[in-house]
Formats: structure tokens, C-alpha cells, sequence
């Protein structure tokens, strides 16, 4: 792939250094929307504004998400190429790849600041904001592929700021401040800027997101941001400067002034949040520099928990502790009679998805026209069977019912020891098992293949995706030391 | 399982091809017995997993045998045109840290 053409940008996701990833807070990410859009978002934006049109994303520690939210780039019309940043690798390295042409110009850019200015372009130009003695590269510059190649040793973001600053070829263009998501301050302040750079130019705008509720009594001052699905209780006093995101629920009585509150947050009955960005469990206080993790749900939570996370005090949970334990023996026993009871129950339905196969080709059985009787104690087994094998989603399988679907089974040597009838099956279908309300929900079964059914659970439940994630680790933790106990671990980072 | 190799003219190097649609309990065996001997003779390989579209955990375990393998003697293993289901899967248990991934083989010559 040669990459000539002086449309073309490198933006860089998640390139800082270990000390400053382990330091970063959890709520400062470029995923986080800043009304509405995320950072990342806008830094391609950005790019497309500037005339790009390939833009070269290069992937960090969490790809995925990354790849969700920016999709192909046909939105945007411009095409966006992934590649994996290797960590231990310097930029040059890292470029290699892309073919520079050591004449021809680049954009680089930071997926965590956006410039809120275009920059002029002449030569090797980096934007910068701050004094001019004291200079902060605004995350975007636009270098020759010779100066990009000649930037050896230069492995996260500070490198290149240092390398900047003492570059004698890179020209300096001033832009305002940049938005960006260091820190809970430039979110903040890079709020108010998106706030203040309102196109309708009115600087007391109201933006009010589909499906927002606001009641009657609630006051409102601009400029504020009420994103989509907010819903905004009696007597709450919001703005100037206030931002909340889509599927904020803001009980009676609060006060939100200069604040920016992440979605899908509850903010409590009569909660005064000023200077503050706010989310779940969180709130983190600008002007004092405090961030408090430990709050009461009363007062911020997420609007998703529905079971109730206030914590009993240490000697109730002492009590419930010794009950659980003395009850222990009480729940074996239960334990081993609804296992009899189970397994004294007839399997009534089956349901087939034959391997390739989509909605249209499953077929739903009563399963007594067409396996006749089947022991309980076959079908226990087979359960069994599958649940130690791949599958995580065979824990779900509702009793009564069996669902055969999928590539294969993975332990070839427990397929010898199924029952005549299944093992016959299997190997005619090449069956495994999941759970049809896993398969049904899942958009990967638009997809004419049959391999997506792990893909399939992994996506319906964060409990099995973790199930998965230890089956997995488990499986290559044996694949990985059984053969080779002899000689040492030889797995080096690339 | 059905591998089909090329031979590169970067570092005597080989393009394997993987030929089956799925690489797991039932065949990753086979490819790691089919695999070995065009690793030992080469210094550079690079795997084209266009065909593969299902990969279970001993088929990463192959891969991963594969990678040792290569590391053993200073080579180099190299994996691309990766099928979106296989990249989540490498991307969900974090491979993609410890595998060489690229998306063309001229990207992947590039590095070589």
C-alpha cells in the first residue's frame, strides 16, 4: 500500500506512555462524548475538515471499541485504515508499513485533543497553544514522510512533544485551546468551549436532545447541553454552562452550574453540582482538585442499576456471612433434590440450526415427533458434555429445551462417549449447543456463516464473555505448558 | 486442512495459506503437523487467514505453538487479511498484543 497523496492522515489512538495510561482516570477517555461526540470522533472530523481522505487509525490497547464507534468512515466519506500500534516499537517503526514518501505531507494527529482551529500548512507545521515560550503541541501537525521516518526512538506522545520542541524544522502555528480529556479540567473546559462555539451564535442557546423531559418548574439558563433521553425533575436549577449527556436523570431539587455529567447518570435529590464533572459512582470537583469514588447511590449512580448496591454495614454483613455458612448443609440438600427433579424431566422441545444455517432455515421440533423418548439421563449427560466443552452459553439452556446449532464440538474424544443417537447426530450436523434466545438476539446471525454463534454469546452478556474469556485463557494456559515443560516460556512481545 | 504455500522472495520466505474454513480441536493437530516443517525451513513466514473464519482455542493454542516455534529460532511469524470474527476473537483474549497482524502482505513485507 503506497501512501503519496497529501490527503492522507495518521491518527493515533491510546499512544501515551505506561506511567501516564496507569495514571489516567477512568473517566478521561476519548469514547467519552463531549456533547454528544466523542473526542475521537471529532479528531476525525477534524481531519475531514482539513481535506482528508484516508485516514490511517492505528489501534491501542482496545481496538474494539475504537473500531465500533468509527465504523469504516463512509459517514464521513472518508476511508479509514486499521492497523495495531506496537507499544515496544518506535513511530518510525511503526510506519513502516504505510510506505511513507519521504516528500510528500501527512497530517498526524491524537485521538485525545482536537485543535479548535484548523492550521495553516507550509513545511513541517505543528499547532501549539499556550505562550510562546511555554508550548503545548495541540495534537495535530502536518510533517514531511522524511522527518516522520527520522523520528527514531520516539515511542509515546511526550517523545514526540519533546522532539517537537526541540525540532528545528517544525514551524509553530498558534490555535486556541485544543479540546482535550487529559484531565476532568480540560473536559471540562473543553465543554464550555464546544458550549460557547455554538453555530446558531447565540450564547445563551438551550440544546434539547430528542425525547429530553424537562418539568415545568425546572429553571434553565444557557448555555446548556440537555443530550437525548434526559429527564429532568421539578425545582432543578441548570446552567449556565451545563452539560448532560444523553440518559441523565436529574432528581427534584438539584443545582448543575459550569458541569458536565457523562450518560446515563442519576444525580440525586437536591445535589448541587458545580465546577464538577460527575458520572456513576463518581464526582470529581475542578476547583478543589478532589475526586470522590465512594458515594452514596442516593446520590450518583447509573441509571441501569436496578438491584440495590447500597452496601450493609460491616457486622450485618458478618451475620449474613455465618448464616450463609450455617444454612451451607440446607443448600446441598436443596441442591440434590432439584438435581433429581431435573433430571426426571423429559427434554420436550428441540430446536435445530443446521450448520450455514440463519433465521430462515431453524427449525423448531416437538421433540417427541421426532427424537421419540429420550432418557433423562442421556440428555443430562449431553448437557453436562457441552457445558465442559466450548461453549460458555450452555449454563443458560432453559430445562426442556435443547438447542443444536453451531460448527462443532471441540473435545473430539468426548464425542465417543455420547449416546448412540447424538453422537449419530453430531456428527451428521456437526452440532453444539447454545441458548436460542443467545442465537435469536444476535446480529451476527444476519451473517451467512456459522461460526459467529461464540461471537454470538460473547456479545449478549458481559458475564459470558467473561466465562469465555477464562475458558480461553484456561485451554491455551494448558495448550502452552503441557507439551513443552522442558523448555522455558518463549513468548516475547513483538 | 489444507495449507498452500508460496515461497517470498523477502528473508526466503513463505506465504502459507490456510485453506480450511475453521482451525480448532477437530484440525488444529493437523496444522500444527502440517505447519512445523514449513517453519523449521524458512526464517519469515507469513499466514494468509483469508479462508478462516472460525478459530476456537486450540487453534489459537497452534497459533501461538506456531509463534513460539518461530521466536525459538530469531524468526519471524507473521498473520494476515484476518477475518472480522477471528480479529475479535484475537482482539477479545488481547493476541493481537503478541501477534504480528497485518491486513495486506505488502504491509506485512514492509515489516519483514
Amino acid at each position: 500500500m503506497k501512501v503519496t497523496q497529501m490527503e492522507t492522515a495518521i491518527l493515533l489512538t491510546e499512544w501515551t506512555s505506561a506511567s501516564t495510561v496507569f495514571n489516567r482516570r477512568k473517566l478521561c477517555s476519548p469514547l467519552i462524548p463531549l456533547l454528544g461526540k466523542p473526542l475521537l470522533q471529532r479528531s476525525v472530523e477534524n481531519l475531514v475538515r482539513l481535506g482528508c481522505k484516508q485516514v490511517h487509525v492505528f489501534l491501542g490497547d482496545n481496538p474494539a471499541p475504537v473500531r465500533e464507534l468509527l465504523g469504516d468512515g463512509q459517514r464521513w466519506g472518508v476511508q479509514l485504515h486499521y492497523h495495531y500500534l506496537q507499544m515496544d516499537e518506535d513511530l518510525p517503526t511503526n510506519l513502516r508499513r504505510l510506505h511513507l514518501n519521504e516528500a510528500s505531507q501527512y497530517w498526524l494527529a491524537c485521538d485525545d485533543r482536537v485543535p479548535a482551529m484548523p492550521i495553516g500548512v507550509n513545511g513541517n507545521t505543528a499547532g501549539y497553544w499556550g505562550t510562546t515560550s511555554d508550548r503545548h503541541w495541540a495534537g495535530l501537525g502536518c510533517f514531511s514522510g522524511n522527518w516522520l521516518n527520522a523520528l527514531q526512538g520516539c515511542n509515546n506522545r511526550e517523545d514526540l512533544e519533546d522532539r517537537l520542541a526541540t525540532s528545528a524544522e517544525v514551524q509553530w502555528t498558534p490555535v486556541e485551546h485544543p479540546l482535550s480529556c487529559e484531565s476532568d479540567a480540560d473536559f471540562l473546559r473543553s465543554a464550555r468551549t464546544c458550549l460557547d462555539a455554538n453555530p446558531s451564535g447565540a450564547s445563551d442557546s438551550i440544546r434539547m436532545g430528542r425525547g429530553a423531559f424537562i418539568h415545568p418548574s425546572a429553571v434553565l439558563q444557557g448555555p446548556v447541553w440537555i443530550g437525548h433521553l434526559v429527564h429532568v425533575g421539578a425545582g432543578v436549577q441548570l446552567g449556565p454552562h451545563a452539560v448532560l449527556e444523553d440518559g441523565v436523570v436529574v432528581d427534584e431539587g438539584a443545582a448543575i452550574q459550569d458541569s458536565a455529567v457523562v450518560p446515563d447518570t442519576y444525580v440525586g435529590k437536591e445535589l448541587n453540582l458545580n465546577h464538577c464533572v460527575a458520572a456513576p459512582g463518581r464526582l470529581s470537583s475542578v476547583n478543589q482538585d478532589v475526586v470522590l469514588d465512594e458515594l452514596c447511590p442516593l446520590l450518583l449512580t447509573s441509571v441501569h442499576v436496578t438491584r440495590d448496591t447500597t452496601r450493609p454495614a460491616l457486622s450485618l454483613r458478618l451475620v449474613l456471612w455465618l448464616l450463609k455458612g450455617a444454612l451451607l448443609p440446607l443448600r446441598f440438600w436443596a441442591r440434590k433434590v432439584l438435581r433429581s427433579i431435573q433430571q426426571e424431566t423429559p427434554i420436550e422441545r428441540i430446536c435445530l440450526l443446521r450448520p450455514g444455517g440463519s433465521h430462515g432455515q431453524t427449525q423448531t421440533l416437538p421433540l417427541a415427533n421426532t427424537l421419540g423418548a429420550v432418557h433423562a439421563g442421556e440428555a443430562g449427560a449431553l448437557i453436562q458434555h457441552f457445558i465442559h466443552t466450548f461453549y460458555p452459553g450452555l449454563s443458560a439452556v432453559q430445562r426442556g429445551q435443547l438447542v443444536l446449532c453451531g460448527p462443532e464440538l471441540r473435545e473430539v474424544d468426548h464425542v465417543a462417549r455420547l449416546p448412540a443417537y447424538w453422537r449419530g447426530l453430531y456428527e451428521q450436523h456437526r452440532c453444539g449447543l447454545l441458548h436460542p434466545a443467545l442465537v435469536r438476539s444476535a446480529r451476527y446471525m444476519e451473517e451467512d456463516s456459522y461460526s459467529q454463534d461464540v461471537l454470538t454469546v460473547t456479545d449478549d452478556s458481559l458475564l459470558l464473555r467473561l466465562r469465555l474469556l477464562c475458558s480461553y485463557l484456561k485451554q491455551l494456559v494448558q495448550e502452552l505448558v503441557t507439551p513443552h515443560t522442558s523448555h522455558p516460556f518463549n513468548l516475547t512481545p513483538r | 486442512m489444507q495449507l498452500k504455500t508460496q515461497s517470498l522472495t523477502n528473508k526466503a520466505g513463505v506465504l502459507i495459506a490456510i485453506e480450511s474454513e475453521h482451525l480448532d480441536a477437530g484440525n488444529a493437530p493437523e496444522f500444527k503437523k502440517l505447519i512445523q516443517p514449513l517453519l523449521d525451513a524458512h526464517e519469515l513466514a507469513v499466514v494468509d487467514m483469508q479462508a478462516l473464519k472460525f478459530v476456537d482455542s486450540s487453534g489459537l493454542g497452534a497459533l501461538l505453538s506456531c509463534l513460539r516455534s518461530m521466536n525459538n529460532k530469531q524468526s519471524q511469524l507473521m498473520l494476515i487479511n484476518m477475518n472480522k470474527p477471528v480479529r475479535a476473537l484475537f482482539e477479545l483474549v488481547r493476541m493481537h498484543r503478541i501477534f504480528a497482524i497485518y491486513n495486506t502482505l505488502e504491509e506485512a513485507l514492509a515489516q519483514a
